[in-house]
């Protein structure tokens, strides 16, 4: 599989909504929830956008 | 020492992104792979004057210091600091510094560039295992430098709360699996002079400083570089309060770790699982040897008053053990099961670990391993547009220990409680004037006139006594006691050479 066909296959695995804070007592509040869902959003679309072959890119050299 | 220095370095990684593939630079390896890096380093330093920083060589006009490093990483030292706060407002300031200079690099070479974007990441290893350090300095009394292996069991647990978290793809860890430190798999020894191939959980290089009879460094490599305010002052309050007993002589009879290493590698590779590291006595987990520690530091405040710094790095470290003693996180698959104090509001690897499972679990095998570490990279990149930290911040789901104005100010002022003062303040002063300011290291400033003197009767020229250039048109300042801040005196100095000269 080339670069660009990596580039192009679909982030397919959604962000999980349900338990999105499971550690919060009493459920969330709307507030929260509308933060949540544009956090998913934002994840998927930086995942998207970025791209898989960005970690090829990541390459560093050796510091201290 | 009731009251210290230290400060913070941190070496960042610049990164490319393309979206085609026409740019195949990692591809290069060796020389090429650092000349590369050293381009995209020497690019976005380019931008610095554009952008309106003050500098003198490499030293900034907040007195921190901003330059290239092994590795060609764009890297920046904070200006010595006295408190946690501030420590932490001069670290988010360097950030915030570097990810101007990217913006501004991309707005000026977006027509030659096209789509491609230079990122700065703040972490401690590449996709291909190639690490980079965030580096603590602090000073130390001799008779804390003597006992100095009382901290290492310290230094070893505390990336319970300073991990900035990693997730191994299947390639380097043969599963799925999370550490909870970038760091830990780069240390080699307890002790090293190097900083590089072997490196130490203490760094013993040594470094002159003054007053060596009173005063000793100590360079620590071994901690990760932090997104979170809160693990940034976590990390130098508590290690401040060890330092604190060590100068008092108050430390002994903590554990002794039969091998620091193997425990500090363990304890971020199974800490979920509950992990017990041998010591010289017993098996400890660590965070029963972070709570040996705390009650040290308790228990000596308790017969004397902490500093109100001290006081604050204390109460942080108490909330945080009480935090971690009732987080639960999954010994099979590092599912965050609960969190009741919200420690993900402040500690980075369980921030990581929350995003993390919002995607998926670690063990599910439709979910890709490359996405999930493309997850762990954009944690740290810098750029609010992109990084996952950043966004977080943004949408008020991590905690703040200081504020953006603070920060704003801390990327063109000095402390004030420092020799940073003075250094910051004549790089400020004297920007639009002119004369060269040289520094030759932390301690030694220089100012020049550039042979003009701009005075009664003599507008413009070269100076008459130029044999005498060295002395009468240079003011030549030390600063040895990084504790003394500007005074009058000095303030007087400065006035009085850049009015004349200036």
């Amino acid at each position: 599989m080339t670069e660009a066909q990596k580039f192009k296959q679909p982030i397919k695995k959604k962000p999980k909504k349900e338990d999105a804070e499971p550690t919060t007592p009493g459920g969330l509040s709307s507030e929260k929830k509308k933060k949540l869902e544009v956090l998913d959003e934002f994840i998927e679309g930086v995942l998207q956008e970025a791209g898989e072959e960005f970690l090829d890119e990541f390459k560093q050299v050796e510091g201290q | 020492m009731k009251e210290r220095i230290f400060g913070t370095e941190c070496e960042y990684a610049p990164v490319y992104h393309s979206r085609n593939s026409h740019h195949r630079f990692h591809q290069l390896h060796g020389e090429a792979l650092l000349d590369y890096i050293k381009g995209l380093s020497a690019r976005l330093f380019s931008s610095l004057t554009l952008e309106g920083y003050p500098m003198a060589g490499e030293f900034m006009g907040n007195g921190g210091r901003l330059y290239i490093d092994r590795g060609g990483h764009p890297e920046y030292a904070t200006p010595e600091c006295r408190c946690v706060k501030d420590l932490v407002a001069y670290e988010k300031a360097g950030d915030r510094i570097m990810q101007e200079l990217a913006a501004q690099t991309n707005r000026q070479t977006a027509a030659d560039e096209g789509a491609r974007t230079l990122h700065v990441f703040k972490n401690n290893v590449d996709f291909y295992g190639n690490t980079y350090g965030g580096h603590e300095n602090y000073l130390i009394t001799p008779r804390a430098a003597e006992g100095i292996r009382n901290i290492i069991p310290f230094l070893v647990t505390r990336q319970i709360f300073t991990g900035a978290g990693r997730i191994l793809t299947c390639q380097e860890a043969g599963a799925f699996s999370f550490q909870i430190s970038q760091r830990a798999e780069f240390i080699d020894q307890t002790f090293s002079d190097r900083a590089t191939r072997v490196r130490g959980i203490i760094n013993t290089r040594k470094r002159e400083i003054y007053h060596q009879k009173q005063n000793r460094r100590l360079h620590l490599i071994v901690g990760d570089s932090n997104m979170s305010e809160f693990a940034i002052g976590l990390k130098v309050g508590t290690t401040m309060l060890t330092l604190r007993l060590l100068d008092e002589g108050r430390l002994d009879g903590v554990p002794v770790l039969a091998l620091p290493v193997h425990a500090l590698r363990g304890i971020s590779r199974q800490w979920n699982e509950g992990l017990q590291i041998a010591g010289r006595k017993g098996r400890y987990t660590a965070l029963d040897i972070q709570s040996i520690y705390l009650e040290k530091v308790q228990g000596f405040f308790s017969s004397r008053s902490p500093t109100p710094d001290e006081a604050y790095a204390l109460e942080l470290w108490e909330k945080v053990l009480h935090g971690l003693r009732h987080l639960k996180v999954s010994g099979r698959n590092w599912k965050l099961e609960d969190d009741p104090d919200g420690l993900r509001r402040k500690v980075d690897w369980i921030r990581k670990l929350w995003l993390l499972n919002r995607y998926g679990n670690m063990d599910d095998p439709a979910v890709n391993d490359r996405q999930l570490k493309l997850m762990d990279l954009k944690y740290h990149d810098l750029n609010p547009a992109t990084g996952l930290f950043a966004r977080c911040e943004a949408l008020g789901l991590v905690d703040r220990m200081v504020d953006d104005a603070t920060i704003a100010a801390a990327q063109i002022r000095p402390p004030e409680n420092t020799r940073a003062q003075i250094r910051g303040t004549i790089i400020r002063r004297t920007a639009d004037k002119s004369v060269d300011v040289e520094i030759e290291d932390w301690t030694k400033i220089n100012i020049r006139a550039r042979g003009r003197q701009k005075g009664p009767g003599q507008t413009k020229g070269v100076h008459p006594f130029n044999r005498y250039k060295g002395t009468a048109n240079c003011l030549s300042l030390r600063m040895d006691d990084p504790f003394k801040a500007m005074d009058s005196s000095i303030a007087e100095q400065i006035e009085r050479f850049v009015e004349r000269w200036g």
